[in-house]
C-alpha cells in the first residue's frame, strides 16, 4: 500500500475541522505550517500538544493571540519531550481518580524543531522514549535554527550556509553530517518510528495515525522545507521536499516494532533503469544555501555517495 | 445563515446553523459518536446506524441517525444513555458476524463491551462492512461512478461492472483512502496503477523531463477535463515545472 500516490480526489474527502488555523505569522510558503494543519487534521481535536520553543511556537503564538484550536502549551527548548511525559502522566492520573472529563484519552503530542530536537532537547527526549511514555513526538527539520537567525544545528547537512557555518572563501559551509535523529529513535527500541515529509500529505497523515494509535512512544522525523533560510523562492518549498526524498537525501521509511519499511522508494518511479540515489543537484541548486558549492564538484561528489551510502544501509535494515 | 438554532447536548447547550446534522453538532459540543459510513464530504447515507443518538424534539424521546438528522427545530440529545450502548452493541455484533477480523469493528466492540459475534449467527470472513463510502465517493466526488453495490441481503457487495476492468475507474485511489477496513488497495508497479478490488489497471504518466511516473493517465485526463486544462500540460510533472 502506497500512501504516495493518493491525489486531490482524496484530499476532498479529509475532515474540514481546522484545529490549527490560518492567521499565524509564518513566512510565506512555510512548510512546518503546512506540517501542523495536516497532523491536526490527522488526529483531530482529541490533542494536547507540548510546543518547544522554536518557529512553529513563536508563530502560532505573538501574544495576545493563538492560532491552537486545541490545548496548547509552550515549554523551553529542551524539555518538549518531559512536559509531554508530565502531561501524559497527569491525565493518567486523572482518568485513574475518575475526574478527567471525558473517557477517552487525548493524543499527546509534543514538538519540537530540529534544534530543539537534536541538539538541545535530546535528553529529555531520550528520556521520554526509554520511559516508555504514551506520546507522539514530532521533530520538524528545517535543519538549522531558523526563528533566531539561521545558525547551523545539528540537523543541518553538509555544505549548506548559515549564519553560524557562512559560506566563503575558505569555508564551504556546514562542515558536519546531519544527524540520523530516525535511527537514534529506533536505538531505544521504541515501538513506532518513521520520516515523513508534508510533500506527501496522506503519507505523512497515515503515519502520524499510527504514531498516535500505539501504545508507547512514537517519533516523527518530518522533513520540514524552510524556504527563508534555505534561500529560495517561496512557492518551492514542496518541491524540494519532493526532490530530496525522490533524490534519497531523505528517505521515507517507518520502523515499526524495529522492523524498517521503506514508504516510497524512488526507483519505483523510474522508466529507465537509471538509478535516480544521488541525483542531488536540482534538489541543490534551487537553494542559495548551497549556491557555493557550483563547481566544488569534490563536496558534491562527497555528499552523494554518502547519500547512497545511507540508503544502502537503509535498503539493508529493511530486508533483514 | 443567520438563524441559529439551540442544541442541547448531554446537558451542554451549543448553537448551531439550520440544517447542520446533527453529529456535527454532537461533535462541536465535545460529545463522541462513533459511525462508519458518515463522512463530512459527502451526503449522509445513515446506513451504518452506529451513530445513533436519543433525541428529543418536545413530545417523545427517539432514535435517530444523528448523520442523517438536519437540525431544524430546538432539539434536546443524549449520546451515551444505556439504551443507545444495547443498541450499538447489537449492530457491532452483527456487523462482527459478516467482518470477524476486521481492526475498527473490534475497537469499537471493545468500547461497547461487545465481546465477540453472538454464537448463533455464523461468521462470514468479508472484509468490506458495506459503509458504501467508496461508491458515494466516486459517485459524488470523483464523479466517475466506477464502482456500485450488487445483489440483496448477504449476497450484496461492492463491485465494478460484471466484476471486470472498469475503464470508467480512474485509478485515484479515493475509494481507499476513504475506506474504514482499508480492504481496497491500491500499488504502483512498472508503469501501471493496480487497484486490484476493482481489477483496474491504468496506466501511469511519464515526465517528459525527468522520466519518472507521476500520475495516472486518467487522471490527468479527468483534471484537464473538470478544470479546462490543455491535457498537454501534464506532459511533465510538477517537479520539473
Amino acid at each position: 500500500m502506497n500512501e504516495t500516490g493518493y491525489g486531490i480526489f482524496a484530499a476532498r474527502m479529509l475532515p474540514k475541522d481546522e484545529p490549527f488555523v490560518q492567521g499565524h505569522r509564518a513566512c510565506q510558503g512555510c512548510i512546518p505550517a503546512l506540517m501542523l494543519r495536516q497532523i491536526t487534521k490527522a488526529i483531530g481535536r482529541d490533542l494536547i500538544v507540548c510546543s518547544a520553543t522554536g518557529c512553529m511556537e513563536i508563530i502560532s503564538s505573538p501574544y495576545p493571540f493563538n492560532a491552537w484550536g486545541v490545548p496548547w502549551i509552550h515549554v523551553a527548548f529542551e524539555n518538549a519531550a518531559a512536559v509531554a511525559s508530565g502531561v501524559e502522566e497527569g491525565i493518567e492520573v486523572l482518568r485513574r481518580k475518575g475526574r478527567f472529563y471525558t473517557g477517552r484519552k487525548p493524543a499527546v503530542l509534543a514538538l519540537g524543531g530540529d534544534g530543539g530536537t537534536m541538539d538541545i532537547g535530546l535528553q529529555a527526549l531520550s528520556g521520554a522514549l526509554e520511559r516508555g511514555t504514551d506520546f507522539v513526538y514530532v521533530c520538524y527539520d528545517n535543519e538549522a535554527y531558523m526563528n533566531t537567525g539561521i545558525q547551523r544545528s545539528s540537523g543541518t547537512p553538509m555544505g549548506a550556509s548559515t549564519s553560524t557555518s557562512p559560506a566563503g572563501r575558505v569555508s564551504t559551509g556546514q562542515v558536519t553530517w546531519k544527524k540520523n535523529l530516525a535511527e537514534i529513535g529506533v536505538a531505544h527500541n521504541i515501538p513506532y518510528v518513521a520520516t515523513a515529509c508534508p510533500s506527501y500529505p496522506f503519507d505523512l497523515m497515515a503515519k502520524v495515525k499510527k504514531a498516535v494509535e500505539v501504545k508507547g512512544p512514537a517519533l516523527l522525523h518530518v522533513f520540514a522545507p524552510c524556504p527563508t533560510g534555505w534561500r529560495c523562492d517561496a512557492n518551492s518549498g514542496i518541491k524540494l521536499g519532493r526532490l530530496a526524498v525522490e533524490s534519497g537525501l531523505f528517505p521515507l521509511f517507518e520502523v515499526v516494532d524495529g522492523q524498517h519499511k521503506i514508504s516510497l522508494d524512488p526507483a519505483t518511479m523510474r522508466k529507465s533503469s537509471q538509478d535516480p540515489i544521488g541525483e542531488i543537484a536540482g534538489y541543490l541548486f534551487q537553494q542559495g544555501r548551497f549556491r557555493h558549492l557550483k563547481g566544488r564538484d569534490e563536496l558534491i561528489q562527497a555528499i552523494q555517495e554518502r547519500v547512497r551510502l545511507e540508503w544502502q544501509k537503509l535498503k539493508a535494515k529493511t530486508e533483514r | 445563515m443567520a438563524e441559529l438554532i439551540k442544541v442541547t447536548i448531554d446537558g451542554k447547550e451549543i448553537r448551531v446553523p439550520y440544517d447542520t446534522p446533527l453529529i456535527e453538532a454532537c461533535r462541536q459540543a465535545g460529545a463522541r459518536v462513533p459511525t462508519l459510513c458518515y463522512n463530512e464530504n459527502i451526503r449522509a447515507y445513515g446506513v451504518c446506524r452506529i451513530c445513533m443518538v436519543e433525541a428529543n424534539e418536545g413530545r417523545r424521546t427517539r432514535l435517530v441517525a444523528s448523520c442523517a438528522y438536519p437540525v431544524r427545530r430546538e432539539i434536546t440529545v443524549q449520546t451515551n444513555t444505556d439504551r443507545l450502548r444495547r443498541n450499538r452493541a447489537m449492530l457491532i455484533n452483527l456487523q462482527l458476524a459478516r467482518c470477524p477480523d476486521e481492526k475498527v469493528l473490534h475497537e469499537l466492540a471493545a468500547e461497547f463491551g461487545v465481546k465477540e459475534a453472538h454464537p448463533r449467527l455464523t461468521r462470514d470472513h468479508e472484509d468490506c462492512i458495506l459503509c458504501g463510502l467508496c461508491v458515494r465517493t466516486c459517485a459524488e466526488v470523483v464523479g466517475a461512478s466506477a464502482i456500485a453495490f450488487e445483489g440483496r441481503g448477504s449476497q450484496r457487495r461492492v463491485v465494478s461492472p460484471f466484476d471486470d476492468e472498469n475503464p470508467a475507474c480512474i485509478a485515484c485511489g479515493a475509494c481507499a483512502f476513504v475506506c474504514p477496513t482499508q480492504c481496497i488497495k491500491f500499488f504502483d508497479e512498472n508503469g501501471k496503477r493496480h487497484v486490484e478490488r476493482w481489477h483496474r489497471v491504468a496506466d501511469m504518466l511519464v515526465c517528459e523531463k525527468c522520466g519518472n511516473y507521476w500520475l495516472p493517465d486518467a487522471v490527468a485526463q479527468t483534471y484537464a477535463r473538470k478544470m479546462g486544462l490543455d491535457p498537454a500540460s501534464f506532459a511533465v510533472c510538477t517537479n520539473c515545472r
